[in-house]
């Protein structure tokens, strides 16, 4: 057990996950601009 | 025809938008979340620690009103304590978890309930039990989005180490020094997005859009992949949906969302072809060389 074993376990394929997160908390905030600025009646 | 029943209500309501975007951020951070909570077979801690938050969020309406920075925090505080007291005492006593957790959660759900109806009217109490997702103003879309955006990011991060508790924690424990800490930042998952989740849906009905999803999910997908994703485009579609037959008809929307989620929990344990009713039922293919 060491510290490196724990590193590579967090970090095998962690690029691709970490892509695909920021994609979609783009997305959301993205959202959160359609969903305030966007004219509506209320 | 579409446009009239699911666009327009969107399109021409500024509130609409911020309930379709504050129940996208709750399904994209809570139902990941509820996804290990299932296959750590922790579904019922997640109910018990929605309830938990009560307290901490009716002392911060007592201080400050219904304002979302202190019904937050109290909210945090509160969901934290009961997560640490409840291990505490499973440590120290002969209590297990299950029973030191649902005395926890009965005690903290008068005590809320008790809290708020000493200062506020029957109005607030709905406010806290059942959420106001029609009203959410940009602070809380702030919030919901701030709290979507640190799950996802963490789980893309303790993606392995998380699924490895859900398999084997012996094996976890055993290979790497990453269990407790998956552990703990995994509760405060759970807690934050309650939190997140009980502004838009309310104490009550927040860990429905975690568990129900996920739980519908099993039957579908196999693979903890196609589960996460199965259940995230569940939550959509019950959101949706909930809030549309809520604008249609006149229904709480809140209560909309989870029912209409309940309804797809029910088709896919009938329909679902991963152990569902029918897929049980029907003989299997023999086994080919």
């Amino acid at each position: 057990m060491s510290a490196q074993k724990s590193l590579r376990l967090l970090l095998v394929g962690a690029g691709a996950r970490l892509i695909g997160a920021v994609i979609v908390v783009a997305a959301l905030w993205a959202g959160f601009y359609w969903a305030t600025s966007t004219p509506g009646a209320l | 025809m579409i446009w009239e029943a699911v666009i327009q209500p969107f399109a021409d309501f500024g509130f609409m938008r911020r309930a379709l975007l504050g129940c996208i951020a709750v399904s994209l951070g809570a139902t990941p979340v509820g996804v290990f909570l299932m296959l750590r077979r922790m579904s019922l801690t997640g109910d018990a620690m929605a309830h938990a938050i009560l307290p901490g969020a009716a002392v911060g309406f007592l201080v400050a009103g219904l304002s979302l920075g202190a019904m937050t925090i109290g909210g945090l505080i509160a969901g934290m304590a009961v997560a640490l007291l409840s291990g505490l005492v499973t440590r120290v006593t002969a209590l297990r978890e299950d029973a030191s957790l649902a005395a926890f959660y009965l005690i903290s759900l008068a005590l809320g309930v008790l809290i708020v109806s000493t200062r506020g009217s029957n109005v607030d109490l709905m406010h806290v039990l059942f959420g106001t997702v029609l009203a959410l103003n940009d602070a809380a879309l702030i919030l919901l989005c701030s709290i979507a955006s640190i799950s996802v990011l963490i789980l893309a991060v303790l993606f392995r180490p998380l699924v490895l508790e859900c398999a084997d924690p012996q094996f976890l424990r055993s290979v790497s020094r990453l269990s407790a800490v998956t552990h703990f930042t995994f509760l405060s998952l759970v807690v934050l997005n309650l939190v997140g989740g009980f502004h838009a849906l309310g104490t009550l009905m927040a860990v429905g859009i975690m568990i129900l999803p996920a739980a519908a999910a099993r039957f579908w997908a196999n693979s903890i992949g196609g589960l996460i994703f199965v259940a995230i485009a569940v939550a959509f579609l019950s959101s949706l949906s909930g809030l549309l037959l809520s604008y249609h008809y006149s229904l709480p929307s809140g209560p909309a969302i989870i029912l209409v989620a309940g309804i797809v929990y029910a088709v896919s344990l009938v329909l679902g072809p991963a152990g569902g009713l029918i897929a049980q039922v029907l003989p299997r293919r023999p086994l080919q060389n």
